[in-house]
């Protein structure tokens, strides 16, 4: 085993090497820069920082406003792509345009999608249009919190098609001769869902769960887009904080703001970790 | 033995301390006419080496040329001749016969100038150019006499416009051994090199895409320098051209950025080519192998021109300045310098360059005018020692970080800037301290908005206190005026002021003024309050019609009216958009209107300040100090009189005395025609006696460039002066998202949005960067 660690070296070195000059070594270094205050002296604060950030208002309200967007886009993706995924593994014969046409938002350029997207939100555009055909006022769409819909849909609709490809692996990788017996068994599509499809799709499930709340903190550009770098409060996430910190070369602030919240990601994934294990033992049976 | 020895030791010490001084002896200020206040009565119009010299043309005050010797210090100066006026007049025939000199230039060992005979009749002009006198200096004059040189072909340089004629003129002449080379426009815009051979005469025309510069390069070519702007970024191309086929050839690509390459010289002793560019002198081999290598500090600002001199020296020459500099890049240079990154192109720091280097002859200077000013903060962060000094705008979000992290070095410790800072006004010092240290010098001041002129006023019939005080008051003042100016023929405006401007430019100057209030202690930093939305709820009531401000025309925004073709008189207006706040040389008839925004608290006039700091990592702080505090004594006259306070008496405009010795000589000769007059020409001589009494009068009323009126009413506003400091609103229209509010602003103006939701807008951006923070 020895000889064969050794033989493999050369092939994970150099990903090892960009991985820790490009991540570790910067994860590392900003922590010094957490715990200065970046003046001509740049002395040692402490956790001063720490709580400046933490008590800044913008903060506080682009961490509020990330939780809330994850937690509304994270869920919802999940439960659409298993359900899209579900249906696409029984459309076998014409699945193939179907599976591949559901990647395709996944690789549009956002700016452009976006373009449209503003088109068929806007207040005289096709959605608004729609909802007066059934008797529903306007809305402005692109104006205060109503903005997060289209936001919503639009991460939704980009998103979807990577999560369902994953659980349409996971889902194709079930043998049918497992369904079969169970059916010859007596045991029903109840039965079967939770005796043989979630515990085999439990780890993918994971793995998109992790994904979406990613991609949901993650959710700027769009917004950025649309309203610069100071958009409508219930759209302003940490991502803006961070950006415009950024560019106002405040490295102390935005090295704070992105440890507060990798500590807060931290123990996030940590809970989704021991939900997964928990999960796995009771569908398992061993609880 | 021992005797000799002694002395060859104390010989060779001698030499060695005055080895930097011979080191650096090549290089010298020629000629530097200081100009601080825009005037300076001679003008470097051009410069000619030749054998054993140089020719000076100057202009402004007197015309003439001067002759320095080569080491001379002072040169010969050499009048030119005067216009003949009677050549001017028509003969019997009703022609005109004059000569019109066209070119100058140097050529060997003597200067010699280019004219044209020019015949003018009635209807029609003849001209028989291109030829060549010889310009001999006697008795301090200069006359122009026959030579050898042969009539230059002149066919290509006379254009025709049907029946009149007129001479192209030659651009950037250059001699190269004997021929005299220049660049000509041709009418389509066409750029010509013209190419004159003196010993023949003859013409050779080249057309090319036009050059920015140029030079004499080796083997009879032309080195030329063009700008290529189409490039990501900006870079200029330096090429080779052989006139014999055309043929051309690039030596090297020069990254310019937002500076300015130009002084394109070739040393063909070293087989060199060089060019100015941030403040120095680069040199290139002649084809191009090698990276560009920096020789020497060039101080001169502006357009200037170059050409190399025999001894590695290389001479510069500007509008006012004549240099020059050691090119030898073996030799030892100043001792240090002094690097400067002038992002705002500071007034003074040029001229203070020519001070500071005669003041410290073992230093030079380099200022880089332009830039990116976004990288300042990265390079203080990285602690970036390669500039000494900075300058900035006040209100800029870069001065008010590198102010809020402590990157300004402390200057109280120079005792000149400490002195000078005593003098200033309170409103300059408060700016310029910060925690009981100085951080900062002015390099300019100024501000203007709404003045009212006070003649007019009381031409109505107004007095001092009718004026608004508030601009609650100003409003309701301003729908009383159409009544008051019926019948007086006084536009409250400019008359090509639209209601689009109107209504802008009140706009601005509001939330300027706002601005400036709200940052004042103990006032909430918000705009969507009850004062704001008042103030611009009176603006969209204003009544354009009883007003008289004209309609926008298809979008305009106004200008300028044509009052000479249209043949309406001008009126000069009631108020005035651009009175300043500030001294100001410039002589407007109208008095600030400092207003208020509630009753319990002084008007605010909010100030644009320019100021230069130093970097606290430079390595020549005090030095750069010293020449800081050199910088405010070179401050033109109306920045200083509006930063110190002691600054109280009233300078004359600098041609009042000569304006005045004139019209007291047109007096005298008008007083004696009319002892002489007869009878009927007695009113004709007495009306003219009359007018050069007047002229004078007015002369010495008027003839101010810092009166005592503007330094009296200034002292009285200047409690009420405030820098503006970092701009929220400029920083947010500048920002990515700027296009969104830019638009929700003009559909203010043209009256789509309602000010509540303007002010709303603003208020929302503007209170998440203050709570984001900087």
């Amino acid at each position: 085993m020895y000889k064969k660690m050794r033989l493999a070296w050369p092939f994970i070195l150099p990903g090892l090497a960009g991985l820790t000059l490009f991540y570790f070594i910067p994860f590392v270094g900003g922590i010094w820069y957490s715990v200065t205050d970046g003046s001509f002296e740049n002395r040692f604060v402490g956790f001063e920082n720490y709580a400046t950030v933490w008590q800044n208002q913008m903060f506080q309200l682009g961490l509020r406003n990330t939780m809330e967007l994850s937690l509304i886009c994270a869920p919802l993706l999940f439960l659409l792509s298993f359900v899209l995924a579900s249906l696409l593994h029984r459309i076998r014969p014409a699945g193939t345009f179907f599976r591949s046409s559901v990647l395709m938002p996944y690789l549009m350029p956002s700016s452009a999608v976006l373009i449209i997207w503003l088109l068929w939100f806007d207040y005289g555009g096709p959605v608004n249009h729609l909802l007066s055909l059934l008797g529903v006022q306007r809305i402005n769409w692109l104006l205060g919190s109503e903005l997060r819909v289209p936001v919503v849909l639009l991460f939704l609709w980009k998103n979807l098609g990577f999560c369902v490809i994953v659980f349409l692996s996971a889902l194709q990788s079930i043998p049918e001769s497992l369904y079969e017996y169970a059916t010859l068994e007596g045991a029903s599509f109840r039965r079967q869902t939770f005796s043989i499809t979630l515990p085999l799709v439990v780890p993918s499930a994971f793995l998109v769960a992790i994904l979406s709340f990613v991609s949901a903190f993650r959710i700027f550009k769009e917004v950025y887009f649309i309203g610069g770098p100071y958009p409508e409060e219930p759209l302003y996430t940490l991502q803006n904080y961070m950006n415009n910190m950024y560019g106002k070369l405040n490295y102390q602030n935005v090295t704070t703001a992105a440890y507060i919240f990798a500590a807060i990601v931290f123990v996030l994934f940590g809970i989704l970790f021991f939900s997964q294990r928990h999960a796995l033992r009771r569908l398992n049976g061993e609880e | 033995m021992k005797k000799i020895t002694i002395w060859i030791l104390i010989a060779a010490l001698a030499l060695l301390g005055c080895a930097p001084a011979m080191a650096a002896g090549n290089d010298r200020t020629i000629l530097h006419v200081k100009n601080t206040d825009g005037y300076s009565g001679l003008f470097v119009d051009n410069v000619f080496p030749v054998d054993g010299g140089i020719y000076v043309s100057v202009t402004g005050a007197t015309r003439g040329i001067r002759y320095y010797a080569d080491g001379a210090e002072e040169p010969v100066e050499y009048l030119l001749p005067e216009e003949n006026v009677e050549d001017l007049m028509p003969g019997e025939d009703g022609t005109t016969s004059y000569t019109e000199t066209v070119a100058w230039f140097g050529w060997k060992d003597g200067l010699y100038v280019i004219q044209n005979q020019i015949t003018s009749g009635p209807e029609s002009n003849e001209i028989d150019g291109g030829y060549v006198r010889k310009a001999v200096m006697q008795d301090g004059k200069v006359q122009l006499e026959e030579c050898d040189v042969p009539q230059l072909d002149w066919t290509n340089m006379i254009e025709d416009y049907g029946g009149w004629k007129g001479s192209r003129y030659l651009n950037r002449s250059i001699v190269s051994g004997d021929r005299l080379i220049a660049q000509v426009w041709d009418n389509n815009g066409g750029a010509v090199l013209e190419i004159f051979d003196l010993t023949t005469g003859f013409a050779q025309e080249i057309y090319t895409e036009g050059t920015d510069d140029m030079c004499a390069g080796p083997d009879g070519k032309i080195l030329t320098l063009q700008y290529d702007w189409n490039e990501e970024t900006p870079i200029a191309r330096i090429r080779m051209m052989n006139p014999e086929d055309q043929s051309e050839e690039e030596i090297a690509t020069v990254q310019v950025e937002n500076a300015t390459a130009q002084g394109l010289a070739y040393d063909a002793e070293n087989h060199r080519i060089f060019y100015a560019l941030n403040g120095e002198i680069w040199a290139i081999p002649e084809d191009g192998s090698a990276e560009a290598q920096s020789v020497t500090d060039c101080p001169i600002s502006g357009g200037f021109r170059a050409i190399v001199l025999g001894g590695q020296r290389i001479l510069l020459w500007g509008q006012t300045d004549i240099l020059i500099r050691d090119t030898d890049p073996n030799r030892d240079r100043s001792e240090f310098t002094l690097n400067i990154q002038d992002y705002i192109w500071g007034q003074s720091l040029n001229e203070t360059t020519f001070d500071y280097t005669n003041a410290n002859g073992n230093a030079s200077v380099v200022i880089r005018n332009g830039g990116n000013m976004e990288s300042i903060l990265q390079d203080m962060m990285n602690r970036d020692a390669t500039n000494d000094i900075y300058t900035l705008n006040y209100e800029s979000s870069q001065f008010d970080a590198l102010r809020s992290r402590g990157f300004l070095a402390d200057l109280s410790g120079n005792a000149d800037v400490q002195a000078a800072f005593g003098k200033m006004y309170p409103f300059m010092q408060k700016a310029l301290e910060q925690d009981g240290i100085i951080i900062a010098v002015p390099l300019d001041v100024r501000g203007n908005a709404m003045g009212i002129r006070m003649d007019s006023w009381k031409k109505l019939g107004g007095t001092e206190e009718e004026l608004p005080k508030t601009w609650d008051q100003f409003f309701d003042w301003l729908n009383q005026l159409p009544e008051k100016l019926q019948g007086t023929g006084i536009p409250v405006v400019e008359e090509w002021t639209t209601r689009y401007s109107f209504r802008s430019t009140i706009m601005n100057t509001i939330l300027n003024q706002y601005q400036a209030y709200i940052n004042q202690a103990g006032n909430d930093y918000a705009f969507n309050t009850p004062i704001l939305r008042d103030l611009l709820e009176k603006l969209d009531q204003v009544d354009y019609d009883a007003l008289g401000i004209r309609e926008d025309e298809n979008g305009e925004e106004g200008g300028m009216m044509d009052y000479g073709s249209s043949g309406e008189e001008y009126r000069e207006p009631l108020l005035d958009f651009y009175t300043s706040y500030t001294i100001s040389t410039w002589r407007g008839a109208a008095n600030p209107l400092a207003l208020r925004f509630d009753e319990s608290t002084e008007a605010v006039m909010p100030v644009n300040l320019t100021v230069a700091f130093v970097n606290p990592y430079s390595q020549h702080a005090e030095e750069a100090a010293r020449f800081l505090a050199m910088c405010m004594q070179n401050l033109r006259s109306e920045t200083r009189y509006s930063i110190f306070a002691d600054l109280t008496e009233p300078i004359r405009d600098p041609y009042y005395e000569e304006n005045q010795k004139r019209l007291a000589e047109w007096l005298e000769e008008a007083r004696k025609h009319l002892e002489e007059a007869s009878e009927e020409e007695k009113s004709m001589w007495e009306e003219s006696v009359k007018m050069y009494q007047d002229m004078m009068a007015d002369n010495e009323k008027n003839s101010w460039m810092i009166s005592p009126e503007a330094i009296t009413s200034f002292q009285q506003r200047a409690n009420l002066l405030q820098p503006l400091s970092y701009d929220f609103t400029s920083s947010l229209v500048s920002s990515d998202g700027g296009s969104n509010f830019y638009e929700l602003w003009e559909g203010y103006i043209n009256r789509q949005v309602s000010a509540q939701e303007l002010l709303s807008a603003i208020d929302k951006k503007v209170q998440m960067m203050r709570l984001e923070g900087n």
